[in-house]
């Protein structure tokens, strides 16, 4: 059988290796394919413009931010400075004027000694007055029943000044009534989508609060593009645009361990639209873009161990989701294939990262980048029907994935979320955010996919 | 033709250089492109991505050995990565069955490659790829099951369909 296949085997082999092409029209390629070569160099330039700017963007933001801390620092390093330096003067002061008290007050006892008893009360009452005024003694306890006589108690008093203490207004320290809102406002609302949002731990944990539980629910607007790049061949590198949008709720509870440590475990239902086109393709040849859409439900389960003293998590997410891809074909609009998947997957994302705060009134914000690696393992169902052309092929795949060929995908998170406390319990966000991944594949496709997005969230979260 | 100046005139985008070696070689590939694409448009597609390729990798071309082999092979990556891009080749999962042996005449050539091209596009894509990649293009199952994610039995089955649809073609055409 073989022997008689490889007769068309070399039927058509030599045909195309003996046969000489000439051009003969069919076998050229029209002038646009060279028209959008040459217009290639452009783009790129383009695209690589757009990217210094938004990395100087983003670097100058991060520089803002740090500075903004540093300098807060140095503000309230300088304040205390100035208050110790205001208190020794103080001290100096009412020492200086005890003294003088004290020297006016022999004095004084000294003419009225031979004065009736009456008057000595006066001048006791006198001599008390400045005392009321430094000592943490209540003014009205009364001095005479424990001192004999009010030079002694002149003395005492002056050796009290050692205990003069002015206390500085709190010039930063949040007032106590806004403690539980800081406290509840624990993470970002959607700490399950990305990673960054789970680095949004709390970093003031009054020891009362052990345990809170939140519902939240997102929206989320996502444009990201990714680069396939395949290093084995060196020879391929293409990339997609992707708008998504995703609308969650969630039910998440978050235990303190202590005030470094806490577990937290959640639920999170998503529904997700999204469009995606070839960059390439769709930066100068707009009639033959390759859209496809796709849209699907998800539910995630995650139980992680975070520290807030050290911006660091530990994760286990189990993920399953189901969703349908429609591939259409730009040029005349038709069905190319409809694909769709149902993915089990589990994913340990290790998270280490730093975050600053700042908070004023009601608001917080917040800006942080993580680095996150993530071990993952995936189970997929996928049910591809293709028309093509007058064939239909429908073929139904399952793979377990290796951990081998995908065992680590790294991503960067820098980001900034901006919240509104409304009341105790409510709480609205939004979180402008820029990350890059990285995916990386071995054994047979030596090959990397790089992911950058950037979007907005928009949340409520409801303190339970 | 790729002497290392008109590479590294290539690298620095020198557009004429660029123009030169298109047109030396827009025929060869897009005839390969034609044979992996369904239709022309997606052969003009593939070609284009395949340039841009070209020039951007050319740099690591080493000098050695046949520079139209070395695009020939980035042409048919590029091919591959697009129909598993948008395509993602439809291969079924049903192991290779051996087939009775099928009285085999010998073919005339009188065909022309354009009417062996239309045959080959007119193949399933799962077909089209695996019988391009293994006949036309020299690559052994290993390599198919490889490049497309699938069994080497998968890769026999898909050959073997295509060579019995190609026959019926061929039959088609030659009682006309």
């Amino acid at each position: 059988m073989e022997k008689n296949y490889n007769k068309i085997d070399d039927f058509f082999k030599k045909a195309f290796e003996q046969k000489k092409a000439f051009e003969e029209g069919w076998n050229v390629p029209s002038d646009e394919v060279w028209e959008k070569l040459s217009e290639t160099g452009r783009e790129r330039k383009r695209v690589f413009l757009y990217w210094k700017w938004a990395a100087i963007a983003a670097g100058m933001l991060l520089f803002f931010l740090v500075g903004q801390s540093i300098y807060q620092q140095k503000q309230l390093q300088q304040q205390a400075a100035k208050i110790e330096q205001l208190e020794q003067q103080l001290q100096k002061q009412e020492v200086q004027r005890l003294k003088n008290e004290i020297v006016e007050g022999d004095k004084k006892f000294e003419t009225s000694k031979n004065n009736s008893s009456s008057s000595e009360t006066a001048i006791v009452t006198e001599l008390v007055k400045p005392k009321s005024r430094i000592s943490r003694t209540p003014p009205n306890t009364s001095i005479s029943s424990t001192v004999a006589t009010p030079l002694e108690q002149a003395i005492v008093v002056a050796k009290d000044t050692s205990e003069i203490r002015i206390l500085p207004s709190p010039p930063t320290s949040v007032p106590t009534e806004k403690i539980d809102a800081i406290a509840s406002l624990t993470s970002d609302i959607d700490l399950l989508t990305t990673p960054a949002s789970r680095l949004n731990m709390p970093k003031i944990i009054p020891e009362k609060i052990k345990s809170t539980s939140y519902l939240t629910a997102n929206y989320a607007l996502t444009e990201s593009a990714q680069t396939f790049d395949h290093r084995r061949n060196q020879t391929f590198r293409r990339s997609n645009v992707i708008k998504e949008q995703n609308i969650n709720l969630g039910l998440r509870y978050t235990h303190f361990l202590d005030n470094n440590w806490f577990v937290e475990g959640g639920a999170h239902y998503s529904k997700s639209t999204a469009e995606r086109s070839h960059l390439l393709r769709s930066r100068f040849q707009k009639n033959n873009e390759r859209p496809s859409s796709n849209g699907g439900f998800e539910s995630t389960h995650n139980l992680s161990l975070s520290s807030s003293a050290y911006d660091l998590e530990t994760d286990v997410v189990l993920t399953r989701s189901s969703s349908s891809n429609t591939i259409l074909d730009g040029r005349n609009l038709r069905l190319i294939g409809i694909v769709t998947n149902e993915i089990q997957r589990l994913s340990v994302p290790i998270l280490v990262g730093h975050r600053l705060e700042y908070q004023k009134w009601n608001w917080t914000m917040k800006a942080g980048f993580a680095p996150t690696i993530t071990l993952l393992d995936e189970v997929r169902l996928d049910r591809v029907l293709s028309s093509e052309d007058e064939f239909e092929v429908q073929s139904i795949t399952r793979t377990q994935r290796n951990p081998n060929t995908q065992p680590l995908s790294l991503y960067f998170y820098a980001g900034s979320s901006l919240s509104y406390r409304l009341n105790e319990a409510l709480a609205i966000q939004i979180e402008p955010y820029f990350s890059r991944s990285l995916t990386a594949q071995r054994v047979s496709r030596n090959s990397a996919v790089f992911n950058h997005s950037t979007g907005v969230h928009l949340g409520l979260q409801y303190t339970l | 033709m790729a002497s290392s100046k008109f590479i590294k005139a290539i690298i620095k985008g020198d557009s004429t250089a660029r123009r030169q070696l298109y047109e030396r070689y827009k025929i060869p590939m897009f005839m390969i492109c034609l044979r992996y694409g369904r239709d022309r448009a997606e052969a003009e597609d593939m070609l284009q991505e395949a340039f841009m390729v070209i020039f951007k990798d050319i740099g690591q071309y080493s000098g050695k050995g046949n520079f139209e082999g070395w695009m020939k092979r980035v042409v048919v990556n590029t091919a591959l990565r697009y129909l598993r891009k948008w395509k993602r080749p439809m291969v079924a999962l049903e192991d290779y069955v051996e087939e009775g042996i099928i009285e085999q005449e010998s073919y005339d050539s009188k065909l022309s490659l354009q009417e062996l091209t239309q045959m080959i596009q007119q193949l399933p894509v799962g077909y089209r790829t695996v019988f391009n990649m293994y006949v036309l293009d020299g690559y052994t199952h290993k390599e198919i099951s490889t490049y497309l994610n699938v069994s080497e039995g998968t890769s026999k089955s898909q050959l073997s369909k295509a060579r019995k649809l190609l026959r019926t073609m061929l039959e088609q055409q030659l009682s006309h």
